[in-house]
């Protein structure tokens, strides 16, 4: 893994960790949030529970005191409507008791107080009053004169005893009731009796969550007479709700900011970074010897010039660093293949220079030509004028073979043997050279009273010649040039 | 003066003023024409007891403008409760129904009757009728035509509600209770009215004066199966240990109110009654409905 890509992983980490608690955080409190908002669902329901209980209780004290008063029992046997209309009235309640009825002992209406003019009818067989009229209580929903009524009745009697007629009372099942019975919780309630549009509260709405109080534990739920159904809607938990809106968005927040994090931290790192990778690139392949040492620096000055601060600044030393390194290279490459005493290519530079020029005169097809000097009676002059006499002998063939070598290497071959490797000249111009060279050592005035000459084998490289072939042959040449006399040029065929 | 005279003069000064300030206080207790009197004027629902209220009310206003008393207005919800209230104290005035006078005269003082004007001959009445009706639009065309049906009366203390009417049936050979599907009181003479149009009942009996209410609020949509002999109208009268100062006070008030007079307007306007002032009767006015209401039929209908 590159560098920025630990540091982008080790920057995230912590980041990652903490959007995780976060989250982690935030989904328990949701959870604890849902979890209160259904304990407080219980709640409410239990207080609706409550409240239907209490209506009931409510509706059945009002039947008995309604039916238990001996006037209104009178009034009954009599037929006294406008009596049991008065004392009807004085109970009626637009909401919970809407509705009274007052009938004989036929079933015959004798009041409705609710509707003051409109009696004379009979209900003896209407389910809510044919059990009252048998001296049974009644407590349901009942579909009667056009309404859902839920319904108490209870048998009214004479002197405590004496059933006379019935008295039922109850309440018209409308929006303000379950509004009544709802008030405060934030429930919503539907009740559906056959052949009714539903009656509902305002905020119930089909996508709510809701439970049938027909199949719950409600202790008020209608037993069944007619009613499809009758539910509960519960309010929705805006808190919740919120939350949970806020965990999603926030979720998708945090990808993108991971995201954009992950991205802009990655790039960041990458422009900051790269240079420096691309430097230890750079220099992994010197040290792997995969490129050369000058044209990294060059490449270090050009390509890092503009490269931010430090890593041009690191560069820049480590370009001054191969420069340095460079030239000690060059000046030990140089002192490795020159003669000390006389400056020139010494021989193992002369090894090399030869099969390097070998190759490449074969592959360029070219002649290549071998020269083999050596001084003619040295040994005698280093006797004669001493060893330092002798040096700046060398020393000055040696200036005198550099003078004259038009193309190629010259160098010192061993001793006072010296080396002169032509490509491009054939063998004649060979010879020719080793004649300038002889007449030149000639003439010239190395020692006071003495002529210093050389000798010199010229050979031209044939086919198969190896380094070691072409200088044995100069070798021989060389030698019949001392043989038959020295300061002479003898050129050997191959 | 001496120590001793000037306690005499203070004492003597003292008691005159006590006696002064004692026989200020019994003037004004014993003279009820100068008193702050406080009295409670009652009436029967006949009508809706807000109606009915509103009706009386500028009498009782009346009456107290002229005498300086405090007149307080009540309706009662029945005869009953009436002839109780005037018994224990309660109610001071009222006026009934002429049966429950005839009833209960014995222990009330006679003020004044109600008098109404007759339309047909311009003149002062104090008679009324009973009237039993059913729709013109159904088919009840007369009394037997309501046999099997339901039939309304208004209370059973009401003269021209229950009483008159039960005789009418009577003498038309009809027992209600047997001839009728089912008889109902309704208490008040419009809720007959309004029974009547509902269609609870198919026949009902009122006073001629509510049916005439009636036709002039909803038109002409009823028919009369029977009218009855003119009734008394209903009489003012007094709780019996009434001052006799006070009681002629209240007769000569009452006698002073002019047909055209405020409360006579009020009583038409909220009642429908031709209300045309008060006249004082002779105690024989009232024989001739004592002596038709005592007969069997009615008294086993009480």
């Amino acid at each position: 893994m590159r560098l920025y890509g630990k540091i982008v992983l080790v920057a995230l980490l912590p980041l990652l960790l903490a959007l995780g608690l976060g989250f982690f955080r935030l989904g328990s409190i949701l959870r604890f949030q849902q979890m209160s908002h259904r304990n407080e669902e219980n709640m409410k329901m239990t207080l609706l529970n409550s409240r239907f209980e209490a209506l009931r209780e409510e509706r059945r004290k009002y039947a008995a005191i309604l039916a238990g008063a001996s006037d209104a029992a009178r009034a009954v046997e009599a037929g006294d409507t406008g009596f049991l209309l008065r004392w009807g009235e004085l109970f009626l309640n637009p909401v919970t008791l809407s509705v009274i009825f007052f009938t004989d002992g036929d079933g015959t209406v004798l009041a409705r107080s609710h509707d003051p003019y409109r009696f004379g009818d009979t209900l003896k067989d209407h389910p809510a009053f044919a059990p009252v009229l048998r001296g049974e209580t009644v407590t349901d929903v009942f579909e009667l004169d056009g309404m859902i009524l839920t319904l108490h009745g209870t048998p009214v009697k004479l002197y405590g005893d004496v059933q006379v007629g019935a008295a039922v009372v109850g309440a018209e099942v409308t929006p303000e009731l379950l509004e009544f019975l709802a008030k405060g919780t934030g429930l919503g309630m539907e009740l559906k009796f056959e052949g009714f549009p539903p009656v509902a509260t305002g905020n119930c709405s089909g996508e709510r969550r809701f439970v049938s109080l027909l199949s719950g534990d409600a202790k008020a739920e209608p037993s069944g007479s007619g009613v499809e159904y009758a539910r509960v809607f519960f309010e929705e938990d805006p808190l919740g709700e919120n939350l949970l809106i806020f965990q999603r968005n926030l979720g998708l927040v945090m990808f993108l900011l991971f995201i954009l994090l992950t991205s802009g931290l990655f790039l960041l790192l990458r422009r900051y970074l790269r240079p420096f990778s691309l430097l230890v690139e750079d220099v992994t392949l010197l040290s792997g010897s995969q490129e050369d040492l000058f044209r990294l620096r060059k490449k270090l000055e050009k390509d890092y010039r503009y490269a931010n601060h430090e890593v041009s600044v690191i560069a820049e030393a480590l370009s001054r660093l191969m420069e340095h390194v460079q030239e000690t290279i060059t000046l030990l490459e140089w002192t490795s293949r020159t003669d000390r005493l006389t400056r020139i290519s010494n021989r193992l530079h002369l090894d090399s220079v030869l099969e390097t020029s070998i190759l490449e005169a074969r592959a360029k097809e070219e002649p290549l030509s071998v020269v083999l000097f050596d001084l003619d009676h040295f040994k005698q002059v280093n006797d004669d004028f001493g060893h330092q006499a002798g040096d700046r002998v060398l020393q000055r063939t040696a200036e005198i073979l550099k003078l004259f070598v038009p193309t190629g290497f010259v160098g010192r071959w061993g001793g006072e043997e010296f080396l002169a490797i032509l490509p491009g000249l054939a063998a004649s111009e060979a010879v020719a050279f080793g004649e300038r060279i002889r007449e030149a050592i000639r003439e010239q005035r190395f020692l006071p009273d003495r002529i210093v000459t050389i000798s010199a084998g010229v050979v031209e490289m044939a086919s198969g010649d190896t380094p070691d072939l072409l200088v044995g042959r100069a070798d021989k040449a060389l030698y019949e040039a001392k043989a038959t006399g020295r300061n002479k040029v003898v050129f050997r065929k191959a | 003066m001496t120590r001793g005279s000037l306690g005499t003069f203070k004492n003597v000064f003292f008691s005159i003023l006590c006696l002064c300030f004692f026989g200020i206080l019994s003037f004004y207790a014993i003279s009820p024409g100068i008193a702050n009197t406080a009295y409670t004027f009652a009436t029967y629902p006949t009508n809706d007891p807000g109606r009915v209220h509103a009706a009386f009310r500028p009498l009782a206003d009346f009456v107290a403008a002229e005498t300086g008393w405090t007149l307080r207005v009540v309706v009662t919800r029945n005869y009953e409760e009436m002839q109780r209230r005037l018994l224990d104290g309660s109610v001071d005035f009222a006026i009934v129904s002429p049966s429950a006078y005839i009833r209960f005269s014995s222990l009330v003082s006679y003020v004044a009757t109600y008098a109404e004007r007759n339309h047909a001959k311009g003149s002062l009445s104090p008679y009324y009728h009973a009237v039993i009706i059913a729709l013109k639009e159904g088919p009840v065309t007369d009394l037997q035509g309501l046999q099997g049906e339901n039939f309304g009366f208004t209370d059973r203390d009401s003269t021209s509600g229950h009483y008159v009417p039960r005789l009418m049936l009577h003498s038309a050979g009809i027992e209600p209770e047997k001839f009728f599907k089912k008889v109902f009181y309704l208490g008040r003479h419009d809720a007959v009215i309004e029974s009547l149009l509902a269609g609870s009942i198919q026949g009902g009996a009122v006073s001629d004066g509510t049916l005439a209410n009636a036709v002039s609020q909803y038109g002409d949509l009823f028919r009369i199966l029977a009218l009855s002999d003119p009734i008394p109208l209903d009489a003012v009268v007094a709780r019996p240990d009434m001052e006799r100062e006070h009681l002629e006070i209240l007769q000569r008030v009452l006698l002073s109110v002019s047909p055209d007079a405020p409360p006579m307007q009020a009583m038409e306007e909220h009642l429908g009654w031709p209300a045309a002032g008060f006249v004082r009767l002779g105690e024989g006015f009232y024989d001739s409905l004592r002596r038709a209401l005592d007969v069997p039929a009615f008294s086993d209908g009480e």
